[in-house]
């Protein structure tokens, strides 16, 4: 269980997360919704050790705020970065064993089987290309080799900022997927999204951000239908189509 | 004759090869240009000379204790002189404290060991002659010992994890540190790693020449090797730099005096005609 209360961030003068309390229940998918530079990705950049904050981020009962990004990531918190960030000179096996850093440590036994076979079966695509370097997958390749990478790492939490960013629409639907199937098997997943018709569909539950505070918060489900939430968020084209839903 | 200069121009080139994947080794890594990598190679054999001569110490004892000094040295140079200023963001920063250090370095060897040249003796002595041709031996030991070390890296970092962790963190620092690498470790192992490579290199060069203050010129050649070779590739600069040795080994045939500008203008050549050099690093953007 992840709970965060009055997480603030600054950078220099400028406050990007003005005191946010949020909390991601065990097996749950839970989603942050908010235009660009509402503090999305700052809050899971303080989550997983990498900016300066204030506030309290408890993890399983502990108050890892004040730690730093290896004893974070040591507990089995992932973060798969905005805009995929794989390695792109190391080949597609090479990036996920890198992922087994965290439990393996610097000369640890390759016991890496059982994680490497559950990535493969989930994205077979990487299979197909486990020599190919980083580099030379497609976008959405690559953004499964994000994901396959932090579940190298045997996570108990996964927190996946902006997965669907410059997908192609069909590939988006099929990242979802996934991201409902590893879910499923009862990881607890904390997502950023711009997309957020697609993002308040598949979670449990959401919390919407504007300037650095929540501005809204509720069952997926229902804010999905919220009137304000579909003006500010989905387009405006959006009330037309509707009855897709 | 030829074979003597072919053997000669490879020992050259191989200690060439030592310092220009110290320089490489640092530009993956930390994107930095060190400067001072010519002054961490005259320390190398500054270091050596004063654990023989001074110390009086043998062959294995020189290298072994001297491989430490360099490690640590790396380590503390990495400190000192990266490290404070790593979030700078004028991108001179780092190049402007290489290049302090890199006086500050220089002008300590002259206070330690005084402003003279010094002797050293070459490493093996004696002479062998194959078809013909008369060899010192020491060409054939600066020439192994440099494969052994050439060879090391590239076990390193292409056989062990370890060296998988570090060109994962030396590609992407933000997402290392997202899976938990410590990136403050990987960078201070290859600055030690940097250090000793370029010291030994250091070492192997001063039986050659004299062990002075200008040893720290031969950055430009293991520069121009690396350049040769293709900027940032680590099998670019290996072979860059035996081609740097080799052909100023050659033109001996035709100047003796002027062997370094000839050096210097088949670079100015190659950056004209190939000036992504030899081998492109492993990476490229995608189109």
């Amino acid at each position: 269980m992840l709970k965060i209360k009055d997480l603030h961030v600054k950078y220099g003068s400028i406050e990007a997360v003005k005191g946010i309390d949020l909390e991601v229940g065990d097996h749950s998918i839970v989603c942050l919704i908010g235009s660009n530079g509402a503090g999305k990705t700052s809050l899971l950049k303080a989550i997983s050790g990498m900016v300066e904050h204030t506030g309290v981020v408890e993890w399983n009962g502990e108050n890892i705020s004040s730690y730093n990004s290896v004893s974070i990531a040591k507990r089995g918190v992932q973060h798969v970065p905005e805009g995929r960030q794989v390695f792109p000179g190391l080949t597609v096996f090479e990036n996920l064993e890198v992922g087994c850093i965290n439990w393996r440590g610097y000369f640890g036994k390759p016991d890496y089987e059982k994680e490497l076979e559950y990535v493969y079966t989930m994205f077979p695509r990487l299979k197909e290309r486990r020599n190919q370097l980083a580099w030379s997958l497609s976008g959405g390749e690559q953004q499964m080799l994000a994901i396959g990478r932090a579940l190298m790492g045997r996570p108990k939490i996964l927190l996946l900022d902006e997965p669907s960013m410059g997908l192609a629409p069909l590939v988006i639907d099929e990242l979802f997927d996934k991201i409902m199937e590893i879910n499923n098997t009862g990881l607890p997943v904390l997502m950023v999204e711009q997309n957020a018709r697609k993002a308040l569909k598949v979670s449990d539950y959401a919390y919407v951000i504007s300037q650095g505070k929540i501005s809204m918060e509720g069952r997926s489900q229902k804010l999905i239908h919220d009137d304000q939430v579909i003006a500010t968020y989905f387009g405006k084209h959006w009330k037309s189509s509707k009855q897709r839903l | 004759m030829y074979l003597q200069l072919l053997i000669v121009g490879i020992a050259m080139g191989m200690i060439y090869a030592l310092l220009s994947l110290g320089i490489v080794l640092l530009v993956r890594a930390v994107g930095v240009l060190n400067f001072a990598e010519g002054q961490l190679f005259m320390l190398g054999a500054y270091v050596t000379y004063a654990l023989t001569y001074q110390a009086g110490l043998p062959l294995y004892a020189t290298l072994i204790i001297a491989i430490v000094i360099f490690a640590l040295f790396g380590v503390l140079f990495m400190f000192s002189v990266y490290w404070p200023l790593r979030k700078s963001t004028w991108g001179a920063t780092i190049i402007i404290s290489c290049l302090g250090a890199s006086t500050v370095i220089k002008e300590v060897a002259k206070l330690i060991w005084g402003s003279n040249p010094l002797v050293y003796e070459p490493l093996v002595k004696g002479t062998i002659s194959i078809a013909g041709a008369k060899l010192e031996y020491q060409y054939l030991f600066i020439i192994a010992i440099c494969i052994v070390m050439i060879i090391g890296v590239e076990l390193l970092f292409e056989k062990l994890y370890v060296g998988r962790i570090m060109q994962a963190a030396a590609q992407n620092k933000y997402a290392a540190e997202l899976l938990g690498i410590a990136t403050v470790v990987t960078v201070a192992v290859t600055y030690a790693l940097s250090a000793t490579l370029v010291g030994v290199g250091g070492w192997l060069v001063a039986p050659l020449f004299l062990v002075s203050t200008s040893l720290g010129d031969f950055l430009l050649k293991g520069f121009a090797g690396m350049v040769i070779g293709g900027y940032g590739s680590i099998k670019g600069a290996v072979i860059g730099s035996i081609f740097v040795g080799i052909a100023e080994s050659f033109s001996v045939l035709i100047t003796s005096t002027y062997k370094n500008a000839i050096v210097f203008l088949i670079l100015i050549i190659f950056l004209i005609v190939k000036p992504k050099g030899l081998f492109r690093p492993k990476i490229s953007e995608k189109a």
